[in-house]
Formats: structure tokens, sequence, C-alpha cells
């Protein structure tokens, strides 16, 4: 990687910043709020994968920081019940 | 004890990943579970009240959106001082590392710009739930801004001596880490949850 | 890469207290775990006469009230764990012997381990501070449970609290970075021909250990901090007129409690898989099985939390999903258990201390670990759940882990520490003394929870259906004295052995691990040539050789 590619990502993570301020103005969708996320998503992989090398970085790295992800995620899910939408609690709670 | 025998290059099995590099990914690991368990509390939080839209609407968007590329801006930086230390060039490096702070305190300063404003529009971090998450979020972000900060400004004096030149590439990863968290906070706190 | 320093002398500072030597370090953690060890028995040793002799005034401490016990009982729980189990079985064996174990010289990151050090004493400071503070210590159980622990007022703790918060997040950061430095050192210093597979199983329970340390504490670091604003600055992200929810700390606090048991489990294991062959004389029977069995429980361990939740409301439907996955997770350390019986199964074993409180270790765990089972059932927790039979339960899963795993590790490599070895009569009584007593204190609390006794009350003569057996708590609190006390015959003999015990050589218990390798003690850099590893490191009672084993360092002789 040189120069040149930082350079070319940086002008795509701007463009990326101006698609998901436009998808904010554009309306409050639910597609909306999924391609203002894809977004996200996209110019965090930019940066992990160019800038900071993962791309070029030995699988178990990749695996390592998937598996913390994997625990949020699995966090999330299984509070989603509990915490969103509280079944089998007080109503109102 | 002979130091020769065993401070040779072969004395271990050859290493996998470069040690300070690896030692970063596993600060990062560890980083990553304590900033996405803060952003798993708000998401559950934010999906049970729908009516936080309301007060989400007051977050400052434009500022928003300016620290978000004054961020990137400084990822740019931070990695094009990486390529230059890469290449042996320790004045270019040092160069693009000064820019770095600079952006990075830009960042701090319109941060704190938008903090005086909204407590002095009452929206302080106990007006509601939506604004402690705000302050709580953002607040550690700028924490890890500090932290970054200060790394970039230690490894930059080495730099200038020419010493620990791969050190540039450590403090580059934590710091596009950093940048990485806000790349998901703008839309959670600033445009998301518009809708 | 580190470069030792030899050759100029390092003054007493830098050796003994500022120092970068893993083994200092690892020293330094597990010397400050003993001496909160002394605290938290105290405070077991206080509370327990409170509840044997209600309301009379305890000798060497005075009136127990309310308050104070419920910040005793609080203070003793978190000191066990976060300042005795996890400094000694994590960072402190693990600091010193996964460098010997894979043949490196230090750990990859020194200063980084130092840090980890002294921000860990700074922790222990804010804890023992807590006491004295206006208000006393943190009195609203080591779980930290909010509403009741999301403002002062509704405890009538003021600095406690939050200091008791401080003094945790400090303790967190402190075991990560050490974690870090094992698990670098794991991956980039293991010595020629160290390969992962032949890596002795304590260090692989050692990185085990410090990665479900790592990616189960983040969340709850986070909520600690939510939990602290709502403390500090009256936020509402636990109190349910503010909009929070206190089940989301659960969530947060069970997340990681769970698997935190594991990592205290894992390193007390990883001591065994070295004790154990090396007292039997024989491999380890299932090598790999155990690494696989370690895997499956880490990755299982994620999905079980809610398990300490099956009264608190939390959706029906997925308290059956925990309940299963609760009782899958027994499955791999039955298999580890098994191991260990195949390993023992006609072996000649030798009755050292060390393998005595092994052995003590593997029986006591499988009743806490039997026990489990009950209270993984949803339908037998609703009733069992806050009783003493839960307190029964989980001291017979940590109390083994953290002492007889604690002990069976120290009379095992104390000769290699300190280069003498401790003094097995006294040994024996120790041993004696601590399987007997742990059992008489712990017993009766199993049928006390059954008989309907709640956990954390101050009182039990209050409750009348309680008062017929009264006569259990009195003969638990002898127990405990008797426990304690039988403990002045181990710390005798630790400082007694250090000065005056049989000198020890290098290899005193013919074992086969990098660590034997080095002088006793081992000087700064460990080793005097690189070593280079030709072998698994369980090759006992080799056939072929007089000896009847085979270090891993030892060239292969050349064939005839
Ligand atoms: C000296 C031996 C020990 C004795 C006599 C003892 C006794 C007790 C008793 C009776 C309780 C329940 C008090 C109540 O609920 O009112 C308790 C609580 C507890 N103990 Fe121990 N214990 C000992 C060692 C340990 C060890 C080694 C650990 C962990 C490594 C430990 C961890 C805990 C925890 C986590 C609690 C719960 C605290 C709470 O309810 O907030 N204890 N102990
Ligand atoms: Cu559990």
């Amino acid at each position: 990687m040189n120069r040149g590619t930082y350079i070319k990502i940086y002008f795509v993570l701007l463009a990326m910043v101006g698609v998901s301020v436009l998808l904010g103005l554009a309306g409050h969708t639910r597609i909306a709020v999924a391609g203002i996320f894809a977004t996200a998503l996209f110019k965090a992989s930019l940066v992990l994968g160019y800038y900071m090398h993962l791309k070029a970085e030995k699988n178990w790295v990749k695996w390592m920081l998937g598996s913390g992800v994997a625990c949020l995620v699995i966090l999330f899910v299984g509070l989603v019940p509990d915490i969103v939408y509280v079944y089998g609690r007080i109503a109102g709670n | 004890m002979s130091t020769a025998a065993t401070a040779t290059l072969d004395r271990y099995e050859s290493p996998s990943v470069a040690t300070g590099r690896m030692g970063m990914w596993w600060v990062l690991a560890s980083e990553i579970v304590i900033f996405g368990g803060a952003v798993v509390c708000y998401l559950l939080y934010r999906w049970h009240h729908p009516e936080w839209a309301e007060s989400a609407v007051h977050t400052n968007e434009l500022i928003g959106v300016i620290n978000t590329v004054v961020l990137l801006t400084s990822s740019l930086t931070i990695v094009l001082a990486h390529d230059a230390a890469h290449h042996g060039d320790a004045a270019r490096a040092k160069r693009l590392m000064g820019f770095t702070i600079l952006l990075g305190l830009a960042f701090l300063c319109f941060k704190a710009y938008e903090y005086s404003h909204e407590v002095a529009a009452g929206f302080t971090p106990v007006k509601n739930l939506f604004w402690s998450f705000y302050y709580f979020l953002t607040g550690l972000h700028a924490l890890h801004i500090v932290a970054g900060l200060i790394a970039i400004a230690t490894v930059m004096r080495g730099v200038g001596r020419r010493e620990n030149m791969q050190r540039v590439e450590y403090v580059g990863i934590y710091w596009h880490f950093v940048d990485v968290v806000w790349i998901f906070l703008f839309p959670l706190l600033y445009l998301a949850p518009k809708f | 890469m580190y470069h030792m320093q030899t050759g100029h002398a390092v003054g007493f500072w830098r050796k003994y207290v500022f120092s970068t030597d893993h083994k200092v370090i690892g020293l330094q953690y597990m010397i400050t775990g003993l001496f909160m060890a002394i605290l938290g028995g105290f405070l077991a040793y206080a509370f327990r006469m409170q509840l044997a002799y209600p309301n009379e005034a305890v000798p060497l401490f005075g009136q127990v009230g309310p308050d104070v016990y419920n910040a005793m009982v609080t203070m003793h729980g978190t000191i066990m764990l976060f300042w005795v189990a996890q400094p000694i079985l994590v960072s402190g064996f693990g600091n010193y012997l996964v460098p010997l174990q894979l043949g490196a010289e230090d750990m990859c990151f020194p200063r980084l381990n130092m840090l980890s050090y002294w921000t860990f004493l700074v922790s222990t400071v804010l804890l023992v501070a807590s006491f004295f503070v206006p208000g006393g210590a943190m009195g609203g159980g080591w779980t930290g449970y909010p509403p009741l622990n999301a403002r002062m007022d509704y405890t009538g703790v003021d600095w406690g609290g939050t200091l008791w918060i401080l003094a945790l997040a400090l303790e967190f950061a402190a075991a990560l970075m050490s974690g870090i430095n094992v698990l670098s050192t794991t991956l980039n210093m293991r010595t020629k021909g160290m390969t992962l597979f032949r890596m002795p199983l304590f260090v692989w329970m050692q990185n085990a250990a410090n990665l479900i340390f790592m990616f189960s504490v983040g969340p709850l670091i986070a909520g600690a901090l939510m939990l602290l604003a709502d403390r500090t600055l009256q936020t509402g992200f636990f109190i349910p007129a503010q909009g929070g929810d206190p089940l989301l700390w659960q969530h947060l606090f069970w997340f990681f409690g769970h698997p935190e048991v594991y990592v205290l489990l894992l390193p007390a294991l990883g001591i065994l898989t070295e004790v154990i062959p090396t007292f039997a004389r024989k491999p380890i029977f299932g090598y790999r099985m155990i690494v696989y069995s370690v895997v499956a429980a880490g990755v299982l361990s994620f999905i079980v939390w809610a398990h300490h939740q099956f009264v608190s409301g939390i959706n029906p439907q997925l308290a059956v999903a925990f309940s299963l996955t609760t009782i899958m997770i027994s499955v791999p350390f039955a298999v580890i258990i098994f191991s260990f019986l195949a390993t023992l199964w006609r072996a000649s074993i030798e009755y050292k201390v060390a393998m005595l409180f092994a052995l003590g270790m593997l029986a006591e765990f499988l009743i806490g670990g039997v026990t489990g089972i009950h209270l993984a059932s949803t339908s037998t927790d609703i009733y069992l759940h806050d009783t003493y039979f839960v307190v029964a339960h989980f001291h017979y899963t940590m109390f083994p882990v953290t002492f007889f795993g604690m002990f069976a590790g120290i009379y095992y490599w104390f000769p290699k520490m300190f280069g003498r070895k401790m003094n097995e009569g006294l040994g024996w009584i120790h041993f004696l003394v601590t399987f007997v007593a742990f059992n008489v204190i712990f017993i009766p609390l199993f049928a006390f929870g059954l008989a309907g006794h709640q956990r954390r009350i101050y009182d039990p003569s209050l409750w009348e259906n309680l008062v017929p057996y009264q006569h259990l708590h009195v003969i638990a609190t002898a127990a405990t004295i008797v426990l304690l006390l039988g403990q002045i015959p181990f710390v005798f003999n630790f400082f007694w052995s250090m000065k005056k015990g049989r000198k020890a050589e290098r290899n005193p218990w013919k074992s086969n691990t990098l660590e034997w390798d080095t002088p006793s003690p081992p000087g700064h850099g460990n080793f005097e040539a690189a070593p280079v590893v030709y072998r698994w490191p369980y090759e006992y009672s080799a056939p072929d050789r007089e000896e009847d084993y085979r270090p891993q360092w030892l060239a292969p002789e050349a064939k005839p």
C-alpha cells in the first residue's frame, strides 16, 4: 500500500460522510437508517482494512478482533427480549 | 548468564506478528468490548425508548459532520506518517504527526464548544437518559482522543531522535481505532436517532 | 525486543520493588494476594461469629451491626475473588511460570508488566481505604446490583461504594495488562522447538483464562462507569424512574461474572495438569482432548450467564435456553476431570503435599460442580436461589480452586521460587486440617439452604423456622476458626522454609517442563543458555530410559 492508495481511500471516506448525511436528510425511513449504518460499516472497514492494514495482517488477528465483536452480538441478542421488549415483566417498565 | 547466547535473533520460534503491533491488537481487542458494551447498552435502550428521537434532534449535526471530517483527515495524516517512517523519512513523519496532533486538538475544541452550548441550552448529562448516554459515549471517546494525543506526542519525540520508528505504526493503529469508534458514534448520536 | 541487563548490579529497589522481572512481579502479586486473603478470612471469621452467636460481641472485632455485616459480607466476597483468587492464580502464577515454561527470558512487555502490578497495588490501597471512609465500606453485595447501589442514600454507604467501583475498575485494568503480556509472550516468545502443542497445559489454561477475561470484562467496565455516574452525578442508567433498567446491570455483571469463574478455575486446573502427572509419574491422559475441552468451555462460557437471573424476571423462554447451555458446559469439564482420573488410574502416586492439595481440589470441586447442576435447572433454582445452598455451592467451587489450587502450586513450585523445599510434615498437617475443616463448614450450609435459610441475612435468630437449626451455624463457625488456625502451620512453614528449608536442587520433583531447567531460584533472564525443546512435557515412566522421565529440554539420545 502506498501514499496514492491512502489518499484515494481518504476521498472515498469523505464521499461516504456525504452519503450518510444525505441519507439523513432524505427521509425518515427504515431504508435510510439501514443505509446510514451500512455506510458507517463500509467506512470502518476501509479504515480497518487499509489504514490499519488489517487486510495484510495474519488471519488470527482478524479472528481475534472478530470474536470480540461476536461477544457483543451475543450480548445484544441475549438482552433484546429483556431490555427492549421486557416480556414477562410488568408493562410500562 | 551469557547475554550473547540468549539474545541472538533466532532465540525464539518465529514470531507470528511483530511484538509491538500484536500488543496493540490486544489492547484494541479489550477496547472493542468496552466501547462495544457501552454501545450495546445504548442501542437496547434506544430501541426500547422511541421517544428519545425528540431529544436526539437537538444534537448539533453540523459539528458532528465537521468533527467526522477532522478525524478522518487525522487518520490520513497518521497513516502517511507511518508511510514516511517506514521509508526512513523522520522529518516528514514528524511533521505529519504534528498535523495529526493539531487535528486531534481541533476535534477536542469543537467538542468543547458543542458541550458548552448544549449545557447552556439545558441539555445536561442528567436532563434525561438520552443525554446521559450522549455525554457518556462522547466523553469516553474524548478521553481516548486525549490518550491518543499523549501517545502520539511521546512517539513523536522518539522519531525526532530517529528512535523506535516502528512505533509510529502502533500509535497509528490506536488512532485509527479511535476514529473507527467515532465513525459509529456519529450516526448513532447525530444522524440515525432523528428517525 | 527485551535485553537482559546482566553484569551490572541492580539496586535493592529496582530488584525487589520497582522490578520489571516477571518472577518478582509474580511474587509481588502472590504476596499481595496472600495478605488480602488474611483480610478476607478475618472478615469471614467475624461474620460467621455473628451468625453463630447473633448480636454478641465478637472477640478481636467487637459488635457486628447490620450495616457492618452487609459491608463485611460484600467485602469478603469482593476480596476473595478479585484480590485473592485473581491476583494469585492468574496474574501471580501466570507471571511467574508462563515465561519460564516457554523458555523465555521475561515477558514481552516488562514495563507494562510492572505498570500492571502497581495499578493493582493502587486498587488494593483504594479498596482497603474504603473501610475507613464515612459510611463505611460497600455493603450492597459483591454483585453491586442497582437500584440499591445506584444511589448513595439507598444503602447509606457514601464513598465506600464509589471507591469499590474505582478499585474494581483499576483491578480489571491491571488484570488486562498482565493478560496482554501472557498472550503476547505465548505467541512470540516460545523457545526453539516449543510448538503450540508442546506447551505445558498450564500455559494453555493461562491463555484461555486471560482471553476469556478480556472478552467478558469489557461490557462490565462500561457498566461500571455508568453505575459510577448514577452514584455520583445522579444519572439514571439503572434507575427505573428515570427510564433506566436495573436488569441491564445484572446482565452486564453476569456476562462477565460467569466467565470469571472459569478465569479463576482454568489456572487452578492448569496447576493440576503439572502437579498430577509429576506425582503420578504418568503422562497426562488426553492432552489434546483437554485443550479442545478448554476451548469448548471458553466458548460456551459466554452463553450461560443468565442462569444467575432465573428469578429476576427475565424472559422465561430465555431461561430455558440458559438452563440448557449451563448443563452443557459441564460436559467439557467432566472430560477434563476424567482425564485426570485416567492419569491417576493405576499410577504409583507419590503423596507429596502438593499432590494432596491437587487431589483435594479435584474431590471438592466435584461436589461444587454437581450441585451446580441443581442450580442450573430453573425449577430447582427457583427454590434454592439466594439460599445458603448457593453459598455452599459456590464455596465448593471457589474455595478449592482458590486455596487448594494455590497451595498445590505453592508447595510444588516453592523450591523453584526460593531454592528450598517446604517441610512435608507441616504440609500434611496443613492439608488435613484445611480439608476436614472446609467440609465441616460448608456441608451443613447445604442442609441449611435446603431448610430455607436465605443468604445475606444478618441475624438468623429473627426467623423462627431457622431457630431449630442454629447448631449448624455453630458447627460451621467452629470449623471456620479451625480452618483459619490451620493456616498457621502453613505461614510458619512458608517463612521458615525460605530460610531454613532443605536446599532444593534444580529439579527436585523430577519433572519435565522447562522451569526445572533453571537454577533454583532462577536469576534475571532465567536460563543460562537458551533451551531447545524436543518433545511434549509429559513423558513420565518412559520405559526405555533409566530415569523414569524425559524432560523437554533433553536432546534425544543417539540410537545405537
Ligand atoms: C475462609 C473461608 C470462608 C468462609 C468461612 C466463607 C464464608 C462465607 C459465608 C458464610 C458467606 C455468606 C454470608 C451471607 O450470605 O450472609 C460468604 C459469602 C461469600 N463468599 Fe465466602 N467464605 C470463605 C472463603 C471464600 C472464598 C475462598 C471465596 C472466593 C474465592 C469466597 C467468596 C464469597 C462470595 C463471592 C460471597 C458472596 C458475598 C455476597 O453475598 O455479596 N469466600 N462466605
Ligand atoms: Cu454462573
